[in-house]
Parts: C-alpha cells; sequence; structure tokens
C-alpha cells in the first residue's frame, strides 16, 4: 500500500477595481499602507479621478 | 483601517455556493471604519473564464465633509451574524468629501485561480460552490488511462473557511499500475470534470495494491 498523506492544495481570487469620484479630493494614504497594498493608481481627466487596483503579480 | 483580503465566512461561501447567487450588497467605508453608503450589487460570471465582473456600475452617496474614504465591502444579510462579508477591498487612494458627491465603482473583475483548476471548476466556484457538487475520485496513469475511480466528498468549515475531504481516499491500483494524477468532479449526464491535481510523484504498483490519501485539503 501507498500513502500520500496529505495532499493541500491553493485556490485565489484577485479583483481589480476601477472608481471614480465626483465631489471629492483624493489623496495618497500614508506611506506605511502603500508600502504593502500593491495598489497603482492613474489620472483619467482633470475632474474625475479613475484608480486601478492591480492584482499582486505571482 | 481595513486590508484586502476574503474573509473566512466568504472562504466558507466560495467552496459551499459561489459566490455569485450569494452577494447582494457593498458597502463604502471610511478609514475609522465608518459605513458611508450601501448599495445592492450583483455579481455576473464569465462561462469557462472563472472572471466574475459587477452586472452593473455601483453608485454611493457620500455626505458633506465626509474623510478618509477607504474601503469597500460586499456580502449579504442572513441571520446571526447579521452580515456575512465576503471581501474587503482597499481603494488605492483615499478620498475626502468636502461637499455632497459620489463615489462610482464603474467596473469590479474577480478572477479565480488555482493550478489544478479545470474551467468547469472555475464555472462552479463561481456560480455553485463544490462541496454540494462533487461525487467522485478517478485516479489515472499518465496515458490518461482510469485506474480507479471512488466516491469523494468535500466539506467546508465555517470556521476556518477551508475545504476538506471527509474522508481518506483509498484506491485499487492493479498490477503495472502507475498513478500519475487525480481528478475530481459529478456526472449531470456526463462527467463533469472539476479539478485534475498531479500527484508529486509517479507512484507504481508492481504488485495489486491500495494508494490512499489521508486528506485533502483545498484552501483559498
Amino acid at each position: 500500500m501507498i500513502k500520500d498523506n496529505g495532499v493541500t492544495d491553493v485556490t485565489s481570487i484577485d479583483s481589480i477595481i476601477t472608481v471614480s469620484v465626483v465631489g471629492g479630493v483624493a489623496k495618497p494614504r500614508p506611506s506605511k499602507e502603500v508600502k504593502n497594498s500593491n495598489l497603482d493608481s492613474s489620472l483619467d481627466n482633470k475632474d474625475n479621478k479613475s484608480i486601478v487596483d492591480k492584482p499582486r503579480k505571482a | 483601517m481595513a486590508t484586502t483580503a476574503v474573509s473566512t465566512l466568504g472562504k466558507y461561501e466560495f467552496f459551499r455556493y459561489g459566490w455569485t447567487a450569494r452577494i447582494a450588497w457593498v458597502k463604502l467605508y471610511t478609514d475609522a471604519d465608518v459605513l458611508v453608503d450601501q448599495q445592492a450589487m450583483t455579481l455576473e460570471h464569465t462561462v469557462g473564464m472563472g472572471e466574475m465582473t459587477m452586472a452593473a456600475p455601483v453608485v454611493f452617496d457620500v455626505a458633506a465633509e465626509t474623510t478618509d474614504v477607504s474601503y469597500v465591502t460586499i456580502g449579504y444579510t442572513t441571520g446571526t451574524p447579521l452580515d456575512i462579508v465576503f471581501y474587503t477591498k482597499t481603494l488605492a487612494e483615499l478620498y475626502d468629501f468636502p461637499t455632497e458627491g459620489t463615489l462610482t465603482i464603474s467596473s469590479w473583475e474577480f478572477t479565480v485561480g488555482g493550478t489544478y483548476l479545470l474551467p468547469a471548476g472555475r464555472d462552479d466556484l463561481c456560480d455553485n460552490g463544490w462541496t454540494s457538487l462533487v461525487t467522485w475520485v478517478k485516479c489515472y496513469n499518465s496515458s490518461d488511462v482510469l485506474l480507479n475511480s471512488q466516491s469523494l466528498t468535500f466539506s467546508a468549515s465555517t470556521g476556518t473557511g477551508i475545504m476538506s475531504a471527509t474522508a481518506p481516499i483509498v484506491f485499487e491500483i492493479a498490477t503495472g499500475g502507475a498513478a500519475y494524477y487525480m481528478t475530481f468532479g459529478y456526472t449531470d449526464g456526463t462527467d463533469v470534470v472539476l479539478y485534475k491535481r498531479l500527484y508529486a510523484t509517479t507512484y507504481t504498483f508492481t504488485t495489486a495494491g491500495r494508494l490512499t490519501i489521508g486528506t485533502w485539503t483545498i484552501t483559498l
């Protein structure tokens, strides 16, 4: 008899969110949060901001 | 302050039911965990892709003088605990609203991943979960010849969010069999294969014997 005592596998969920605001003002997070957040951001026009959170790359 | 993560109950719901049928709302919070606004939300699933997206943009109303708008959560409301939070997503930046305004989520894409997931497995993880579906596990050699099939059930824990086989799997392997991988799934007219797991090594049987998988856990 052969026994494989333990099989442990991992699945994952990543997400990318795009956000825009009207009437709000964006400000960077304190550096200690940004360090671990793995987030990128970009601006799409003058009045509204579009933020894209990219998943962590393997 | 919240961090981006799947909650333990979100993991449980993922394996037990899938997310698309369960998630009902999205809530917006400040960095101090104060609720800003709540809106209905529907997740849709792209068949074969393992991706879930919002059915429509979500627009939050934000009151004047709200500061440090920070993160969103998704979930549904039930008995106890009242709110089941599946997932928390921290926004890239904080937002201050000196005047009344709106914050819109124009798109939100979720991607399900895993080394051994097959397309049907991704689909059912999004829409149905696995624990109520899986009924069998099959062992194959490297030439895709079936060596043995056994019944299999998984259960998911609300305490850990981990999905585990409810009993050891014991394959009966004939002489000369060389176990290379196993699959699990269910039969709905035809076999629906959700998962293909390669063994760490090929188990070769010079005489007839048994291959036992003592435990099998899948985490998110």
